[in-house]
């Protein structure tokens, strides 16, 4: 950042002003040569004429070669020196200007070529700077007549406002001058105000202590070191006298200004003075920035957590928790669990360069007194943050919730800004929340692992294979879910010799419903195995759930199979407060529902169990169905039971087990969504042939 | 601008190439002084002299020619000596550190 710097040009009666715009041009430097040259000679000024011709040129040959644009040349000449301004038109940030270094190389290969046009302003102008103007910027440069300047140990001071005789001699800061310096303040609508704020500041101070040059700097402890903030006329050169005042900031700012003045008179009260208005200013945005970053952390924290809350896997949850980590708050990041041992695994592990990954996996793969491993291996034990050395410089957390240790989170530091203890601090905060998440999750998955074994328990494993009797069943469970669903179905023998064929759909869902399913099918199998006639078994099954059922209710379909006349199957059917069942002919025509329906069981008392007789004929079929096939939906539309009576009308003549998958495809096919209850299909078909 | 110009005289001898120059060194013109220097470098005698008693201006962009054509003259085994260099201009090439670098003879009479 270069010092915001209007060269002096207070009309006087000896002045002598010149201005002319000139084309971005090869030929432009020596146009502007010429402007500066007959400038001189009116002001008698022939002294200068050497420096202020190579000048002119180094500023309109940077202007040409950079800005490409128009440049406007102010030549201001007076008895004392002369001033010479090179603006160009254009926008966008300002250069930095550099001040190319001296050769000290007698090797002509190891010369550089160019970038001394600036040195060269800096050694002969006794000031120079930059102006911004709304058009473009300009480079300035003063040089005054040998005696007042000369060798350049003496520094020009230009005439305060209102002082405009004071040229020379010990400077009294004007009340117009006290009161800028007091009155310039930060533009309230800009991104980052600071800088120019400073240059401002800078440059009045500079102007009214009569410093050749000025610095700014700031360290604002973010790990980029000190940086220049403002910066006003030239380099201080060797031996000449500074001006350094601390700036009254808090940690981890730090900062100094620094004016190319002698401490003389008033420049140390306003050197003093500038820098507490700019500390007050600095503090100001360090405490904004630090508002930005919490708030930033916060939002940050906010997303992870939603983000881990939803993830109910275990290796989902472990896996994005370095997505979240890297790169925001670190260079790397692995995740470590315990395993029933008490050993750490690697779960997952992220790097912000892709290609470093294998490397980090290499690292994290060594043992040793001093590995990694050995350090998580500490932090796991202790509970408590651990360094990690070089060279994956960083540090590991334990993970631990619910006083359990799952494992490490292992972060590695950003090359090139440290970790900061709000940046630790969410690091801490993230690793408590992952944590949580993947216990969760492991709970979720063991649960979900309970609820699979129960229900897998509460449907027989194979269907009994009987002569002439074909049964086949098709069942899908909800989707991952950890909730049991409330269907089952079974295959009884009976003591005459006829197999009882169950369905039921226990309300509710998760294992208390899962209890009262695996209740109904035991009490069904021991009563139906006693040979108990079906009402009655549905009488105390109903007795049983009002009782014991806590509140949960069933509904079944009881099919009593057996010969009949010929080769006919006799169907005895019991529908207590289930769906009909569909019986398909063999012969073709419309599928039917039959049955007669009665009341669903743990409800009420008394229950009616009307009984309906159903024959089979040969290829005949009847499908038994829950809700979850019926209730299947697609948006707002149900699969219903029209839809599944169509669908089984076609498939007549079809073995069971062909029945059954038909039906299955075509309820789940009927929507994307998946299932949200279990979908259980059970086919009793007269195999007869 | 009308006198922006540069002017070169070449005169060669046997093992000598001398470049009078005469006008002003600057953007416009270091590359007409490059040009020539090229060319004589096409069949290198092993001293270049350039005569600056006739250069009334030179920038750093004189200044930094006057580095690369050094560097190629020392490449192609020659030498690029400077001679009748100004008081302002030696003191410019004080300031940048150039005068230990480039070959100056002031006081070897010109031909």
């Amino acid at each position: 950042m270069s010092a915001e710097a209007g060269p002096a040009t207070d009309g006087g009666p000896e002045e002598h002003v010149r201005r002319v715009r000139l084309p971005a041009d090869r030929r432009t430097p020596a146009a502007a040569r010429a402007v500066v040259r007959s400038v001189l000679a009116e002001a008698d000024l022939d002294e200068l004429l050497n420096e202020a011709l190579l000048l002119t040129t180094e500023l309109s040959t940077n202007a040409v070669e950079h800005a490409r644009t128009e440049l406007d040349i102010e030549v201001t000449a007076d008895q004392v020196g002369l001033t010479v301004t090179v603006s160009d038109f254009a926008s966008g940030p300002v250069d930095e200007l550099t001040v190319g270094v001296r050769n000290l190389s007698e090797d002509i290969t190891e010369v550089a070529e160019r970038g001394r046009g600036l040195l060269l302003v800096d050694h002969f102008a006794s000031r120079w700077g930059t102006t911004y103007l709304p058009t473009g910027k300009g480079v300035w440069f003063r040089l005054d007549r040998a005696g007042r300047d000369g060798t350049g140990s003496a520094p020009f001071v230009p005439p305060a406002a209102g002082d405009p005789d004071g040229i020379g001699q010990t400077v009294v800061p004007s009340a117009g001058a006290m009161s800028a310096l007091m009155q310039t303040t930060p533009d309230p609508y800009a991104d980052d105000p600071l800088p120019d704020f400073a240059a401002s500041l800078l440059t009045r101070v500079a102007e009214m202590v009569g410093a050749a040059g000025g610095v700014v700097r700031l360290d604002r402890g973010d790990g980029q070191g000190s940086q220049v903030l403002a910066r006003y006329g030239r380099q201080p050169r060797a031996g000449s006298d500074l001006l350094r005042v601390p700036l009254a900031v808090h940690r981890p700012y730090a900062g100094e200004l620094e004016l190319d003045a002698a401490p003389t008179a008033y420049a140390q009260p306003l050197a003093l003075l500038t820098a507490e208005r700019l500390s007050l200013h600095l503090e100001n945005d360090r405490l904004r920035r630090a508002d930005v970053r919490r708030q930033a952390w916060l939002t940050f924290l906010a997303e992870a957590s939603e983000l881990l809350a939803q993830s109910l896997d275990v290796e989902l949850t472990m896996a994005l928790v370095p997505q979240l980590v890297v790169p925001r708050l670190g260079q790397w990041c692995a995740i470590h669990t315990t395993d029933e041992w008490g050993r750490l695994r690697l779960a997952a592990a992220s790097h912000a360069d892709e290609s470093m990954l294998p490397q980090l996996h290499a690292t994290l793969r060594e043992a040793g007194t001093d590995s990694i491993q050995a350090r998580l291996r500490e932090a796991s034990r202790n509970g408590t943050r651990t360094p990690l050395g070089s060279p994956m410089e960083g540090f590991a957390v334990p993970l631990i919730a619910r006083g359990q240790r799952l494992g490490t989170l292992a972060v590695g530091r950003h090359q090139r800004h440290r970790q900061d203890p709000d940046e630790i601090g969410v690091l801490e905060d993230v690793a408590r929340r992952a944590a949580l998440a993947i216990e969760n999750a492991r709970i979720h998955a063991e649960r979900r692992r309970v609820a699979q074994t129960l229900q897998q328990s509460l449907l027989p494993p194979v269907l009994p294979v009987v002569e002439g009797i074909g049964f086949a069943a098709e069942y899908v469970p909800t989707g991952g879910d950890a909730e049991v669903g409330g269907d089952f179905y079974d295959v009884v023998p009976m003591p005459d010799g006829r197999w009882l064929v169950v369905i039921g759909d226990v309300s509710g869902k998760g294992v208390q419903a899962a209890a009262v399913t695996g209740l109904c099918r035991d009490v069904i199998r021991v009563l139906a195995g006693d040979g108990k006639p079906l009402p009655e078994v549905l009488a105390r099954l109903n007795e049983t759930l009002v009782e014991r059922g806590s509140g949960r209710y069933c509904t079944l379909a009881l099919a009593a199979v057996g010969p009949g006349d010929g080769d006919q199957l006799d169907v005895g059917l019991h529908l207590a407060g289930h769906d009909r069942p569909v019986l398909v002919h063999s012969a073709g025509g419309p599928a039917t529902f039959v049955g007669t329906g009665g009341t669903a069981l743990g409800l009420l008392d008394a229950i009616t169990t009307p009984t309906s007789q159903i024959a089979l004929d040969p290829g005949d079929c009847l499908v038994f169905y829950t809700d979850g096939v019926t209730e299947r939906r697609r948006g707002r539309e149900l699969f219903g039971t029209g839809r599944l009576r169509d669908a089984a009308a076609p498939l007549a003549g079809y073995s069971a087990d062909v029945v059954a998958a038909r039906l299955r495809a075509a309820t789940i096919n009927f929507s994307v969504e998946e299932p949200r209850d279990d979908i259980a299909i059970l086919v009793l078909r007269n195999d007869a042939v | 601008m009308d006198r922006a110009e540069l002017s070169i005289t070449v005169h060669r001898t046997g093992d000598e190439a001398v470049l009078r120059l005469a006008g002003e060194i600057d953007m416009l013109t270091a590359a007409q002084l490059s040009t020539v220097v090229n060319e004589i470098l096409t069949e290198p005698p092993p001293r270049i002299v350039l005569d600056l008693g006739g250069v009334t201006f030179c920038d750093s962009q004189g200044l930094g020619t006057l580095v690369v054509l050094s560097r190629k003259a020392s490449h192609a085994q020659a030498l690029l000596i400077l001679t009748n260099v100004g008081d302002f201009l030696l003191r410019v090439l004080d300031i940048t550190g150039l005068r230990s670098a480039l070959m100056i003879r002031n006081d070897a009479p010109a031909p």
